[in-house]
């Protein structure tokens, strides 16, 4: 990952703590009122918070919620944060009870559930937003070779110049060679016979192959042995249809096809 | 009469094996392809081929093969595919700058002719001369300049037509006598690429044009597919060892198979591959693909590919 994304991304995980942190005294001080209440000592309550964030913290890694490719708007990532408050609502239960050997007002709970999925929510919208604006301003972005000029590798320039993805495209290779100069603003810089000189020209990151399947066994090569991160969607392998996820089969990669896209495909 | 071999096209479709050699020099058999073109021109005859910037070098290093033969080699200032000549510009620019003043041989460099070459030069008779050959199929004719015969000569020539009139194609294989250099000269000014249209401008110039018509082997080397297919045929159900090769364990060969220099093959099935210098192969099943210099693959089951020069690659 590029160092100015890294740092953004420790900014991003830092102010979560914060806002889980945030989101219990927040949740505290609602129920008991803005006191610091004798029978039930705040400080007792904050140290079981500040020991639950750091492994809420670890959870959003383990279910990917920090992946710079998550869809943030979307209904997914909701699912995903909710599962993250309710992990964090659990994990300090387990811990007061197990620490102080009594229970509190379960109202505390609902308002620290709702604050950790709220304020974590608005706070990962945001954050997208700031990505953007790094990405307008070139800073942590992927600088992206795009092998082809058809129909696909239009669509994906289209969608990642309209979303100012860090995945910014910056040249692209027409496998074939057609007449276009320009996908979207991009330059289509010549044929395949220009492919290291392009990644050297423009200091590529990513390739993204949307065409000439036959050469993706050199590109791939090429990429892994430069460090460069290579992409190639599955219509390029010529599945068009259905559902398409990885599956290991005894260990060994495959892509799934499958008809329908059932409700629970859509948990993580 | 000089003879003038076009070699100065960046092979893009051909890609990666035209990476860092021009499509003349790709291999063939057991030699480049060129040297098949080279071999068959009479000694007496000078060869000037015609080639680009970034191919320079390696030219030079084949040539060092031919020292008894009359052979030049004249480089075009073009470094890109973008920039490039065109046939005809190039054919244009070796006639102005080497100053010829006498009948032309014109070959295409990534053509392979079966014919005697020295039957094709006695049939020129101080008229252009082009060789043709009768591919026997209409829709494979629309991609070639299509030859329409009367009486041994041309009646009609078709670029590249949409409804070919005929099934005989016109090969990159031509002789200009001296009167008609300034004609492509000046036709070269305007359609720098377009080769077959000379023939068209002579023809409306009354010009008559001779055919040469042939049956042999006629291969024009222009996709992945094009030049398996070449090697498929002149080498045939052999296998070719150039050199000191290396086989270990159970290898099974099946169809045409060419292994260069220092090649080693270790319990694999390779099936109408071509395999050149310094590649190491292991437990692979290959059918149909190209192994450029230096490879060295392992485990790896793989189906028409052209593999980079210097690729490593283990499953």
């Amino acid at each position: 990952m590029k160092k100015q994304l890294i740092y953004l991304k420790i900014l991003q995980i830092v102010v979560d703590g914060i806002l889980i942190l945030g989101a219990f005294a927040l949740a505290y001080f609602l129920r008991i009122g803005f006191y610091f209440s004798s029978d039930f000592p705040f400080n007792e309550f904050f140290l079981i918070a500040a020991i639950t964030m750091p492994i809420t913290l670890l959870y959003m890694f383990f279910i990917r919620a920090y992946k710079m490719s998550q869809q943030v708007i979307s209904f997914r990532h909701i699912q995903r944060l909710t599962f993250v408050a309710l992990e964090n609502i659990f994990v300090f239960m387990i811990l007061y009870y197990f620490t102080f050997r009594e229970f509190f007002s379960r109202l505390i709970l609902i308002y620290a559930f709702l604050l950790t999925l709220v304020l974590t929510y608005t706070w990962h919208v945001v954050f997208r937003w700031i990505l953007k604006k790094a990405s307008e301003r070139e800073i942590g972005v992927y600088r992206t070779l795009i092998i082809g000029s058809n129909r696909p590798s239009e669509h994906i320039i289209r969608m990642l110049i309209r979303s100012k993805s860090h995945i910014k495209p910056v040249a692209v290779i027409d496998a074939h060679g057609s007449s276009k100069k320009m996908i979207h603003g991009i330059p289509v810089v010549g044929k395949m016979n220009l492919f290291e000189k392009t990644i050297a020209d423009h200091d590529i990151d990513i390739i993204l192959q949307v065409d000439n399947l036959e050469q993706s066994l050199n590109i791939i090569n090429y990429a892994l042995s430069n460090n460069i991160k290579y992409f190639m969607p599955p219509e390029l392998l010529g599945i068009f249809q259905g559902n398409q996820i990885l599956e290991e089969v005894e260990g060994m990669p495959f892509l799934k096809v499958h008809k329908d896209r059932k409700w629970w495909h859509s948990i993580w | 009469m000089k003879c003038i071999i076009l070699a100065g096209g960046f092979a893009t479709r051909l890609w990666p094996l035209t990476e860092n050699k021009a499509k003349p020099l790709l291999h063939l058999k057991d030699k480049p392809l060129i040297s098949h073109i080279v071999e068959k021109i009479p000694n007496d005859i000078e060869i000037i081929i015609s080639t680009n910037a970034v191919f320079e070098e390696e030219f030079k290093e084949w040539k060092k093969g031919y020292s008894d033969r009359n052979v030049k080699i004249l480089i075009e200032d073009s470094a890109s595919d973008e920039f490039k000549k065109g046939a005809l510009g190039a054919t244009a620019f070796v006639i102005e700058e080497e100053k010829i003043d006498e009948s032309l041989m014109l070959l295409a460099g990534d053509n392979y002719f079966g014919f005697d070459m020295q039957d094709f030069i006695d049939k020129f008779d101080e008229n252009p001369l082009l060789a043709a050959y009768d591919i026997k199929d209409l829709n494979q004719a629309k991609k070639f300049g299509v030859v329409v015969q009367r009486e041994g000569h041309v009646y009609e020539f078709q670029e590249k037509p949409d409804n070919p009139k005929s099934t005989l194609v016109s090969t990159g294989c031509y002789i200009f006598p001296k009167r008609n250099l300034p004609d492509i000269v000046n036709y070269a000014k305007q359609h720098n690429d377009d080769l077959g249209g000379i023939f068209e401008y002579l023809l409306k110039k009354g010009e008559p044009i001779k055919v040469f018509r042939f049956d042999e082997k006629w291969i024009d080397i222009g996709s992945f597919d094009a030049y398996l297919k070449a090697n498929r045929e002149l080498i045939g159900n052999h296998i070719i060892k150039k050199g000191e090769v290396k086989e270990e364990g159970d290898n099974k060969y099946i169809g045409s198979v060419y292994l260069g220099e220092n090649v080693t093959i270790k319990d694999s099935t390779l099936d109408n591959v071509v395999v050149l210098k310094n590649c190491y192969i292991d437990n692979c099943v290959i059918r149909n693909c190209v192994i450029d210099e230096n490879c060295t693959l392992k485990n790896l089951d793989l189906s028409r590919k052209m593999i980079r020069q210097g690729s490593e690659i283990t499953k």
